[in-house]
């Protein structure tokens, strides 16, 4: 079904995301993306929100890794479930993150 | 949602728009964001569900959307050049909505909500600009590491040279 190069070449990726995910928590977990820098200088708090996800994304490198991988299964079968549904069949499509 | 440092202890997060978009088209590009916008909001509260169609309409529709009209130019003379400055775009544009839409949420609610655009602007714009260039090197990355590896999946090629022809 996949081919043994595409296998190869997702694999790839994701080890490399896997290792430098390390790399990603020494560095930036303690920090807001630009949005939130921006809301923190205009003083501008979120409010409460009005749906509770079931999961979280985790605070180390294990639970964020499980994380990762439940959102990529979700991901990967949601969009592949969809373009089999639209009738298009290609619906490979590797995402890591 | 893959957060990675710039200047001044603030982040930017992934979009992978771009990415999307240059290996399978701008249409299917926004499908795939906005699943994984979805799942990143139903399933772990990433992005409040309030702001879930401002967010799609952001990152979803406007940055595939802008990263392929600006791909395109570059797809027959320097693909490489193309996707960085696709990526580039893709979170640029993103940037813009999204400060349309707190300056304008400011405006129309008397400054309940939103941020202003003395704040909004220059913040939003100036840290994007930069979290751009963060994109456009992981995107470049994979996108380099997969056209050796697999170039025939790389639509936008195809699409590119078809349009040539």
């Amino acid at each position: 079904m996949i081919e043994r190069r595409y296998l190869k070449a997702i694999v790839g990726i994701v080890a490399i995301f896997a290792v430098g995910l390390v790399f990603f928590f020494l560095f930036s977990a303690a920090y807001g993306d630009g949005l939130e820098r921006t809301m923190e200088e205009a003083g501008v708090e979120e409010h409460d929100p009005v749906y509770q996800a079931p999961f979280s994304y985790g605070d180390d490198y294990l639970t964020a890794l499980l994380a990762g991988i439940l959102g990529f299964g979700l991901t990967f079968g949601v969009v592949f479930a969809y373009f089999k549904i639209a009738g298009k069949g290609k619906g490979e499509r590797k995402e890591a993150r | 949602m893959l957060n990675f440092p710039i200047f001044g202890g603030t982040t930017g997060h992934l979009l992978g728009a771009a990415l999307a978009t240059i290996l399978v088209g701008p249409f299917a590009a926004v499908i795939i964001v906005t699943v994984i916008l979805l799942i990143q909001c139903l399933a772990f509260g990433d992005g409040g569900l309030t702001a879930l169609g401002l967010n799609l309409m952001n990152m979803a529709v406007i940055a595939p959307l802008a990263a392929w009209m600006a791909y395109k130019p570059f797809a027959t003379r320097n693909d490489k050049v193309g996707v960085l400055v696709a990526a580039w775009t893709s979170v640029f544009a993103a940037s813009i909505a999204a400060t349309i839409e707190l300056v304008g949420s400011f405006g129309l609610s008397g400054g309940a909500y939103g941020i202003e655009a003395a704040i909004a602007v220059p913040s939003m714009l100036g840290y994007h600009a930069v979290i751009g260039i963060g994109e456009a090197i992981i995107t470049g990355g994979i996108y380099i590491y997969l056209a050796k590896v697999a170039p025939e999946i790389i639509r936008s090629r195809k699409v590119a040279k078809e349009a040539a022809s």
